[in-house]
């Protein structure tokens, strides 16, 4: 079977790739060695800065460093690959748009204060645009790895006026991550409504960790409140992420409805035979490589967390096709939580989103770049990785059909 | 020494613990992050104390799918399970069940005898007892006659086209339609099958920790697979366990050149006909089915995509939706008695997301995914090739003459 797009990477810049793809009719295969850094993140999604208007942060990037991935796409375009994405999540996972187009202000498990632009249903948001809610925040006494009084007293530092109540989770497991709990929760949320009875009071919003339920779970945030009769919300715990893997599967579970391949759990390289094109992703499968063959290409494998981008000593390593990989700062920048000039470097793309060389030449005409592996922005500062994931997805999709076309 | 697979590549992101559907199931289970990687760096270079959890894993292998940095957790487990081998609690039942192709031949020798032991209340429960298998297991029965058997009296086609078939002790004792659908379709395709002397895969045996015994059968279908192997032959497997085995744990568990060798020509039944797909397309008549089709974790394992959804696809007028998950059944550990609870527990999921869908019928390449998926689900399970042939067979057919476990 020969494709018409293959995409190596099923994070959120593969899979909006795969699934724009897909709405185009054309047939497409999905090659990855593992799940994504959704796992990871949030499930908040960023788009760009830590303020109220990520739309002016994006124009302050692209302006300031012209070399941006957002500095490839207008506004139109990155409104359209929003909309596209928040459409797929619908079935699953729904996300939405901020009515406003501005970011929302969420809060973090450590009490802490940040903006983000995508929100699934029913994530932190708006118990913090009000600040006179009466917000109770539930912890679990058994779940190690998250304290809602912690929480709370920060966030009261900040002029909020939450209460913090823990119960025990009833999940009696040895080893109690995130997972357990909602594997859990999955199965016996009935009885955590009963142990939350003598607690919940005085309050019109409950927040709990991002622990309610994986796959059922709209049916527990339902069953929560209609108990109580008050909002119910998530703030994202520590991975593995709740919110991320139900994006994931919700997103997974498009493709394949969609009729699209998907070749899980190993690595590829490139089969680069023929010169300026690219003939096929060769897959390490057990017994033999496997051969995926396709008219255009799309690699986005993510970067180091993602497994795309291999850091050696003295080099930033392309993984699949061997492509030259832009990079800037060293790697013995000293001071962990500021700017890292690695976390910039990547493939640079031409404004067909073609991986090209120090040259400025293309590389491969078939090949087509997004996400995490691209050069020229830094998610942990910029608040833009699951932006510029989604938005350079659907720019290197679109871009691979045109060619096609 | 355990074998290092990997684990300097080990982030600790919990991605394998996430995906592990005994880590969800089983309270007392520390999952494979900790029994591979965490617990692998604390004994390197030591050995002796074992670590009776591992015990839990059914090496479905979901860890090492979803890891995104190629750690080799399900063998890490693996390793540990033969270290802890001498305290199993049920040694000679496991012993027993690890010969699969021995109880086949005396089960289709004496079908009768052994499919009222498996399939009569009384019978039943006798072997339950005797065997500390879980009351409510379903067992399945034995065919009055082997694949084997059944394909010696069939004569050989004049193609010169030929493979090998791997038929697996479940097609060769338990269901020989599987096998009999197989050569049905590759005749249409004009290939002809070569059934070449075979004993079980050494799965059940590897899984069970007792990997010397494994090695021995691993050996023997090696040493008989080869040849044909060195004329050029490629080797079907309608069972994605025995695939898996032959195409990845017999290159690594032997380490030989020749088991790499025969694990390189070794093909999945779906991934094989999925090549033809176009060719056997046309054979391929209209049916009305309404399918959901269940992929095996040893099938998702093989990394060869999903042929068996793309080939069920291409029957006219089906319509065929794809479900996610472990059904639990994991060869024999959902027969155990102290782990048939565990191995229900995580099929749940999968059942209900099947019946959401409502099919008609549920198509699965595995063997003991089907006697799970019919227990717990109360529909019909056919493997697709059976139900290709089925298709290719003409009129539409009606999906009456049922498989169902001895119970
Ligand atoms: C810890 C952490 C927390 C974050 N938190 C947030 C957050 O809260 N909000 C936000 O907006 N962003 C966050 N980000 C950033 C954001 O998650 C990423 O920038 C974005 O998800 C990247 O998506 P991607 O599709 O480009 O790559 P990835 O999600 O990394 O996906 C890469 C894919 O490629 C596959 N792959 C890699 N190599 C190969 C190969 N050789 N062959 C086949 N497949 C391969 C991988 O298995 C994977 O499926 C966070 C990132 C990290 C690491």
């Amino acid at each position: 079977m020969r494709y018409d797009t293959v995409i190596c990477g099923a994070g959120l810049a593969g899979i909006t790739a795969a699934l724009v793809s897909l709405s185009h009719g054309k047939s497409t295969a999905v090659v990855a060695r593992g799940e994504s850094s959704l796992y990871y993140m949030s499930g908040y999604l960023d788009l760009c800065g830590n303020g109220d208007n990520p739309w002016n942060a994006i124009d302050d990037l692209a302006h300031a460093n012209p070399a941006h991935p957002f500095a490839l796409s207008d506004a139109k375009e990155k409104s359209e690959a929003l909309a596209f994405f928040v459409e797929q999540t619908s079935p699953g996972y729904p996300y939405a748009i901020p009515v406003d187009s501005r970011n929302h202000l969420v809060p973090t498990c450590t009490g802490g204060i940040r903006h983000t632009y995508l929100l699934p249903a029913n994530a932190g948001a708006d118990g913090l645009a009000d600040r006179g809610r009466r917000v109770r925040a539930i912890g679990f006494t058994d779940y190690r790895d998250y304290s809602a009084q912690l929480m709370v007293d920060r966030l009261n530092k900040k002029g909020y006026s939450w209460t913090a109540a823990e119960v025990e989770s009833g999940c009696s497991k040895v080893s109690q991550t995130s997972i357990d709990l909602a594997s859990y929760l999955d199965d016996d949320y009935p009885a955590l409504i009963d142990k939350l009875r003598p607690v919940v009071k005085d309050c019109d919003c409950l927040v709990f960790p991002a622990v309610l339920g994986f796959k059922k779970h709209r049916v527990i945030v339902e069953a929560i409140r209609d108990a109580f009769g008050t909002a119910v919300f998530e703030v994202p715990t520590l991975p593995p992420s709740l919110p991320g893997m139900r994006l994931s599967s919700a997103l997974i579970s498009r493709l394949r409805g969609l009729g699209g391949d998907l070749f899980w759990g190993f690595p590829a390289t490139a089969d680069n035979s023929a010169g300026d094109r690219c003939t096929g992703l060769i897959v390490d499968t057990p017994g033999r490589p496997r051969l995926i063959e396709g008219e255009n290409y799309i690699l986005a494998t993510g970067g180091i967390a993602g497994g795309g981008a291999l850091v050696e000593r003295e080099r930033i390593r392309e993984r699949v096709f061997g492509l030259p990989v832009e990079t800037y700062g060293t790697t013995d920048e000293r001071f962990l939580f500021g700017e890292q000039g690695f976390a910039r470097s990547g493939i640079r793309v031409d404004s067909d989103m073609r991986p090209i060389g120090p040259d400025g030449k293309i590389i491969y005409k078939n090949l087509f770049c997004a996400g995490r592996a691209l050069a020229g922005y830094d998610p942990f500062t910029e608040y833009d990785g699951a932006g510029v994931a989604i938005v350079t997805g659907y720019q290197a999709a679109l871009a691979a059909i045109r060619r096609w076309d | 020494m355990l074998p290092v697979n990997g684990i300097e590549h080990c982030l600790k992101c919990s991605i394998c613990h996430a995906a592990c559907p005994v880590a969800r199931a089983n309270p007392n289970y520390p999952g494979p992050k900790i029994l591979g990687p965490d617990r692998g760096r604390f004994m390197m270079n030591k050995s002796g104390k074992t670590v009776p959890e591992v015990e839990w894993c059914t090496n479905c292998q979901r860890c090492e799918v979803a890891c995104p940095h190629g750690v080799e957790t399900a063998s890490l487990i693996r390793a540990l399970k033969q270290e802890a081998l001498h305290e199993k609690k049920h040694y000679w039942r496991d012993l027993l069940m690890g010969y699969p192709h021995i109880l086949g031949q005396l089960g289709t020798a004496f079908s009768p005898i052994a499919n009222f032991m498996l399939g009569s209340p009384i019978g039943r429960s006798m072997t339950a007892q005797m065997m500390a298998l879980a009351p409510d297991s379903s067992l399945p029965a034995y065919a009055g006659r082997s694949f084997q058997s059944w394909h010696r009296g069939q004569g050989h086609t004049a193609s010169s086209n030929k493979v090998v078939y791997f038929v697996g002790c479940f097609a060769n004792y338990n269901r020989p339609e599987i096998g009999q659908a197989l050569v049905a379709l590759l005749k249409l395709l004009d290939i002809d099958v070569i059934v070449p002397k075979q004993v079980c895969c050494g799965v059940p045996l590897l899984s069970n920790g007792f990997r010397d015994r494994a090695l021995k059968l691993m050996s023997y279908n090696v040493q008989n697979l080869l040849p044909y192997v060195k004329q050029g032959y490629s080797i079907i497997c309608s069972c994605p366990s025995c695939g898996l085995a032959l195409k990845k744990e017999y290159g690594r568990e032997l380490g030989t050149s020749e088991a790499a060798r025969v694990g390189a020509a070794v093909y999945d039944s779906s991934e094989y006909l999925d090549i033809y797909g176009q060719a056997l397309e046309e054979h391929l008549s209209a049916q009305s089915w309404r399918l959901t089709y269940h992929q095996p974790c040893h099938s998702l394992a093989q990394g060869i995509g999903t042929p068996s959804l793309s080939l069920l696809r291409k029957i006219p007028g089906v319509q065929v939706s794809f479900v996610d998950g472990c059904c639990g059944q994991s060869g024999t550990y959902g027969l155990k008695e102290e782990k048939s609870g565990v191995s229900r527990q995580i099929g749940r999921q999968l059942i209900e997301a099947i019946t959401d869908q409502k099919p008609d019928l549920v198509a699965t390449d595995c063997g003991t995914c089907s006697l799970q998926l019919s227990r717990l689900s109360d529909l019909p399970v056919e493997h697709p090739l059976v139900l290709l042939e089925k298709a290719a067979r003409g009129a539409a057919a009606g999906l009456g003459d049922r498989y169902r476990p001895a119970v």
